[in-house]
């Protein structure tokens, strides 16, 4: 048996929750994601394939190789993350020795304490969200395309048979009810074996509490996690991974995700907290906190890898700035003379977010040689090549949002390289400036030195054999 | 950040629209106080924050430090028409605890009779 976990489609729940990826929310005081290993352990799967999406990062260093799950976790993106089941219907012979797949922010929810029913004979079990599959289990030699497209009055067997009785976490009303009813009992059903919580009271590893600090169950909370004198935790308290709670705080009746500062003397009671963002259940209203006194993200670490990409790329930018200066200096007068081509400003989001001005390449006249020749050895890169040398860009990385046009998309993307040369490269030398999300997340997910190279020898390579082809549409 | 003032029944109703934050807390004083020392004999004041978007802990601050003025004067605060946002910031911070918080000025109006 196989399973596939699509993480990389859109969820009202994760988008109202913050930027993290969703399937790392905690639920009862671990990742949902770790819910769906399990289940996957406990069928037997040979093996795991998370497509990737938001928080990608997060996602796989999290889930490693799976061997802590005695899994084998393999990763990949999809192109398209509007039609999830592509990815199923790509190779369908894979699933013919059964399939678990789950799409979208499905909780397994148990209906009673292990051991539970194992599956048996043929069939799947599928649970639908609007018109999309969002859980299927296909037990072996079923065809599970047929399962994918079948309809509502379909031949498929009763969750209930696997004590199961799985949902869609449809919202942050959903979310929080879901932590409340673990906390409060239910979570006993999903304890490994050899762990027990009588007291109604689950603390993490590494996690200091002064003997001030009032617990009163039933409450869980994370590793890593340190709770300053006299602050009160519970009851019905799900605290995250990486927490800081500072004095005098009182937490009840509330989920605090992973990597939260929680300043002094607050009061928190029936409220979810992501970030500096502080959310109501009830109504959904959500209120950015500005001042990280109250209430901030802790940061995530620096990568080294960043650190190398970022000299790297600055080296790069100055070695090309200087070979280009003087081919710019020369063919750029003579371009703009005989009206081929041009630069106009566009307001983007630079790197921290501060928006910044970039020249943006604009053709006139399409078939004019010297206009090739001047995009074939990508001088109309060189004033953003020139940013890149003096840190106001990176060399390598993803398309410098807009502003306004893209704000959903800086809101999915954890990490943000905005950057003179990326995927998005050749094709804005073909005037084409919109911005593909799924460049922007594969390249977050996959940036390292080497696909920095990549990029920098597509781009020039590429338009260079471009010019030479002649190729008029990839040089407009 | 918009403010109004009027007198209704003896006491002082001010309307604060947009967002009350530490860049424009300096300004919201000065009007507050200027109009208060302009009407000595008003002495319980409402602050109608139905069109108030969002309040940070300085703009808080200067509601407590209003709350004393009042106080000093024999007075009182009472807050009326708090808006989702706004109610958490309240919430977390525990202001509810400080405030009297109601759903419409005339029910405000009518308690601090």
């Amino acid at each position: 048996m196989r399973a596939v976990f699509q993480t990389g489609v859109v969820s009202a729940c994760g988008t109202a929750l913050g930027e993290r990826a969703w399937c790392l929310a905690p639920v009862g005081g671990k990742p949902l994601i770790e819910y769906w290993l399990e289940w996957a352990a406990e069928l037997h799967v040979e093996e795991v394939r998370v497509v990737l999406g938001d928080g990608a990062d997060e996602v796989e260093a999290y889930c490693g190789d799976g061997s802590r799950w005695g899994l084998n976790i393999q990763y990949g993106f999809l192109k398209t993350i509007e039609d999830p089941d592509s990815y199923l219907r790509r190779a369908p012979d894979l699933w013919r020795d059964g399939l678990l797949y789950l799409c979208g922010p499905v909780f397994p929810h148990r209906l009673s304490q292990p051991p539970w029913p194992a599956p048996a004979g043929g069939g799947a079990y599928r649970l639908v969200a609007g018109a999309r599959t969002a859980c299927l289990l296909a037990l072996p030699g079923t065809d599970v395309l047929s399962m994918l497209d079948a309809g509502c009055g379909a031949d498929f067997r009763a969750w209930s048979e696997l004590s199961l009785d799985p949902f869609l976490i449809r919202d942050v009303a959903a979310y929080f009810e879901l932590n409340m009813s673990l906390v409060k009992g239910e979570g006993a059903r999903y304890v490994s074996p050899g762990y027990l919580s009588h007291d109604g009271a689950s603390i993490g590893y590494n996690v200091l509490i002064p003997p001030s600090v009032e617990l009163r169950p039933p409450l869980t909370i994370g590793n890593d996690c340190r709770i300053h004198p006299m602050a009160v935790i519970g009851p019905n308290a799900v605290i995250g991974n990486h927490v800081i709670v500072d004095q005098q705080t009182e937490l009840s009746d509330c989920v605090v995700l992973d990597g939260v500062y929680v300043g002094r003397n607050l009061e928190f009671r029936g409220k979810i907290v992501s970030g500096s963002r502080v959310i109501s259940p009830d109504d959904g209203a959500a209120v950015e906190i500005t001042e990280p006194w109250l209430l901030a993200q802790l940061d995530a670490p620096v990568r080294i890898g960043d650190v190398a990409r970022a000299l790297a790329g600055w080296a790069g930018a100055v070695v090309l700035m200087m070979v280009q200066g003087i081919p710019f200096a020369l063919m750029y007068p003579a371009v703009r003379f005989f009206g081929i081509g041009g630069y106009h400003p566009s307001e983007r989001l630079g790197p921290g977010g501060k928006p910044v001005r970039i020249p943006v390449w604009t053709v006139w006249k399409f078939q004019s040689r010297l206009g090739r020749a001047f995009t074939g050895l990508g001088l109309d890169l060189f004033p953003l090549i020139a940013r890149a040398a003096f840190g106001r860009l990176w060399l390598c990385g993803q398309a410098p949002l807009h502003a306004e046009r893209d704000a959903s998309l800086r809101q999915r993307l954890s990490r943000y390289f905005p950057a003179a040369l990326g995927y998005h490269t050749r094709r804005a030398a073909r005037g084409d400036e919109t911005v593909d999300p799924m460049e922007c997340l594969y390249y977050e997910r996959y940036r390292s030195l080497a696909e920095d190279g990549r990029i920098l020898f597509q781009t020039l390579a590429g338009r260079f054999f471009d010019a030479l082809a002649g190729d008029s549409a990839g040089l407009r | 950040m918009n403010l109004q003032f009027e007198v209704r029944e003896g006491r002082g109703v001010v309307t604060l629209g947009g967002a009350l934050t530490a860049a424009n807390v300096d300004s919201f004083r000065d009007q507050v106080f200027r109009w208060m020392n302009e009407h000595d004999s008003v002495r319980q004041m409402v602050l109608d924050l139905g069109a108030m978007e969002f309040i940070d802990s300085a703009g808080l601050g200067l509601l407590i430090v209003l709350l004393k003025r009042c106080g000093e004067r024999g007075g009182d605060i009472r807050i009326a028409r708090l808006q989702k946002r706004a109610r958490l910031v309240f919430e977390i911070t525990r202001a509810y605890k400080v405030f009297e918080i109601f759903d419409t000025v005339d029910e405000a109006l009518k308690a601090s009779a």
